[in-house]
């Protein structure tokens, strides 16, 4: 039991459901039973972390994580069942939650500082460490109204991760921030590890959790769905993901049916490497086969086949069509297979979707209406390379011979 | 009760640094900024000369002005209305702390009774000058003040657990306490001295005594104004009624804090 950091048995978390916050003194009295419906945000949760863990959550929204945080973090008792934790908590669940934006930067640093439940000569000592983690220096003495966004987040940051906790809670936090102090951030979470704190990690940035986490716990809808090897679980969530967005889909087709069904369905589209292998996850470099099954149940004539590679976000990073082809096809068969071959995936981590058309020359028609998105991440990647893509270059008289 | 009061020690700095947040940031910005402490109370009191003074003229019941009188039982008066109408929505205003991160709840309300206090402590600086201006004289019953302003901070922060609490699961509560506070200061002797009840009806007289403020508040002018000690009697009955209100607060805050964070 020692080496435990934290406990989780048996644990129900039930809400009242209702649709407005806060009652008013007559609902309390004329409509008491409609308070009586309950919500389970987690149904019989048991699990144990053991000290130097890096654990990571993952889940779709409203699945019950931030619930598993809050539990651990004691900001809420579960209805039932038990919660230990062994250690001093510090939670990066809402950043500045103790900032007042009429107060300077290093006034609000204290403030946020001792909320956290930290003593002020360790603010004092570590103050110059916390201003220069968030490259704040110059703005410290403004007040935080006047800050950006991205700055005030930026502090609050350094003021949560300033602490010396043995475990640390991080939700999300991580999205604050441009690319360089993600990656700051991340270093930092890094260095907690390597000292052997317990983290806990919620995100839905799988090419995080994945190369962070020692173990993921997959949480559905209120239940441990899978818990173990991160790339197993992540590589199940997916899976399940996909699935659920394609039933969605054909229930979506279903249900418009008659109108505008699209005359090409796509029955499949798998991710495979070189052996033939579908996957989910890939690496910086990688060989990746897109193979596409479809149906086609009227005549389309001269299709083209488009193919786009976005970022999670959205970004739209590559996209090819079948125009590249010199052969064009005159009419889609019936059933058939089209294949799109990277020979060296050029993505950096991160989580990707790729998007699948069926279209007419000039791209004003679209032929299925499942275009879909089937996610796929990538994991490890160039070391020192940032952004999206890789760009293969070198450095250059790096020492200075030029003189 | 006791885990819970060990708590609030533990986390004094929080305490700390809350009441001093509460304080500065009430005048942050402004022109004046903490000289606002000072200029609320004189402006107050010039109010209360002009009006009771040289428009109504009002007798002094003592060897004082009536707007002198006014002014020492509005200062703790002052501290009851602003200690409740802030207080009880302390849980709400602080949602984000509250959902967020883990500290014990019953620091928030005993913040904001806190730096209220500190205004009305401020306030009697300002009141020290107005009674050497107007040669109403200071006796050994001044050391007796700190009981009264025990039994009022004890009385109004059972006041505002319990009510803070309250309001967070039904909002009417800060409104409806808008209005009883002000129906509060009619049967507590602010605006009248207590000596004027005596002659009315004798239920609207038991009305005022019964009133835990009432012996409070009349202890400031009996200590200040007056020279003599309260009325023992009816300052121990306040005393008991604070420890009272104290307990019952205390307790049904701590009993319902765990499930604020899934009702704000």
């Amino acid at each position: 039991m020692e080496d435990v950091a934290i406990s989780v048995a048996d644990v129900v978390k039930q809400y009242k459901v209702r649709h407005q916050k806060g009652r008013t003194l007559k609902e309390a009295f004329l409509r008491q039973r409609i308070f009586s419906e309950t919500f389970d945000a987690l149904n019989h949760v048991s699990f144990e972390v053991p000290f130097g863990t890096t654990l990571g959550f993952i889940g779709s929204n409203g699945s019950g994580k931030s619930t598993v945080l809050k539990l651990i973090a004691g900001t809420s008792k579960p209805s039932s069942g038990r919660v230990r934790v062994m250690g001093r908590v510090s939670a990066l669940l809402e950043l500045g939650a103790g900032f007042h934006p009429d107060f300077t930067g290093r006034e609000n640093v204290y403030l946020d500082g001792v909320i956290m439940g930290r003593p002020r000569s360790e603010i004092d000592r570590r103050f110059d460490d916390i201003v220069a983690f968030a490259e704040m220096e110059e703005f410290i003495d403004a007040p935080a109204k006047t800050y950006s966004s991205g700055m005030f987040m930026r502090l609050a940051f350094s003021v949560a991760v300033s602490v010396d906790p043995d475990i640390l809670l991080v939700d999300e936090v991580l999205s604050v921030g441009d690319e360089s102090f993600q990656r700051k951030c991340l270093s930092r979470i890094d260095e907690f590890k390597s000292q052997g704190k317990t983290i806990i990690f919620v995100s839905h940035a799988m090419g995080t959790v994945r190369n962070l986490c020692d173990r993921v716990i997959w949480i559905d809808r209120g239940v441990i769905s899978a818990d173990g090897d991160p790339n197993e679980v992540i590589d199940q969530y997916l899976t399940s993901v996909n699935e659920r967005d394609r039933q969605r889909l054909e229930a979506e087709a279903g249900a418009a049916s008659g109108e505008l069904p699209g005359p090409v369905e796509i029955a499949s589209v798998k991710l495979l490497d070189r052996a033939g292998e579908e996957k989910l996850s890939f690496n910086t470099g990688d060989y990746l086969k897109v193979q596409v099954d479809y149906r086609s149940h009227a005549p389309v004539e001269a299709p083209v086949a488009r193919m786009l590679l976005k970022t999670a976000d959205g970004i739209l990073c590559a996209g090819a069509s079948t125009e590249m082809l010199d052969e064009v096809v005159d009419r889609l068969p019936a059933e058939g297979t089209v294949e799109l071959e990277i020979e060296q995936l050029p993505l950096l981590p991160g989580s990707y979707n790729i998007a699948v058309f069926f279209q007419n020359q000039d791209g004003s028609q679209v032929y299925n209406s499942d275009g879909g998105k089937y996610p796929f991440d990538v994991a490890a990647g160039m070391p020192y390379e940032t952004g999206i893509i890789h760009v293969p270059c070198r450095w250059l008289n790096w020492s200075g011979n030029g003189k | 009760m006791v885990s819970n009061l060990k708590q609030i020690v533990e986390y004094r700095e929080l305490l700390r640094t809350l009441v001093f947040r509460d304080i500065r940031a009430r005048y942050k910005g402004s022109a004046l900024g903490f000289a606002w402490n000072f200029a609320i109370p004189l402006l107050q009191l010039m109010v209360f000369w002009f009006l009771f003074g040289v428009i109504l003229g009002v007798k002094a019941t003592g060897n004082y002005p009536f707007a002198v009188f006014l002014f020492t039982g509005l200062l703790p008066w002052n501290f009851v209305a602003n200690s409740i109408g802030v207080g009880v929505i302390s849980i709400r205003n602080n949602a984000n702390m509250v959902k967020k991160i883990f500290f014990p709840l019953q620091i928030l309300p005993l913040a904001t009774v806190m730096a209220e206090f500190i205004a009305l402590l401020l306030g009697m600086i300002v009141l020290m000058a107005v009674i050497l201006v107007f040669k109403v004289g200071v006796s050994w019953h001044i050391l007796m003040l700190p009981m009264s302003f025990l039994e009022l901070v004890v009385f109004i922060a059972g006041f505002v657990y319990l009510f803070a609490c309250a309001n967070v699961f039904f909002r009417d509560v800060g409104h409806i306490l808008g209005i009883v506070v002000m129906a509060w200061m009619y049967v507590t002797p602010v605006i009248f001295p207590i000596k004027t009840v005596a002659s009315k009806a004798r239920w609207a007289s038991m009305i005022v005594h019964l009133n835990p403020m009432t012996a409070i508040v009349d202890s400031f002018h009996s200590l200040l104004l007056d020279h003599h000690s309260p009325d023992w009697f009816w300052f121990g009955y306040s005393a008991v009624a604070a420890v009272i209100m104290f307990v019952i607060g205390f307790a049904v805050f701590n009993h319902y804090k765990y499930q604020f964070e899934e009702e704000i």
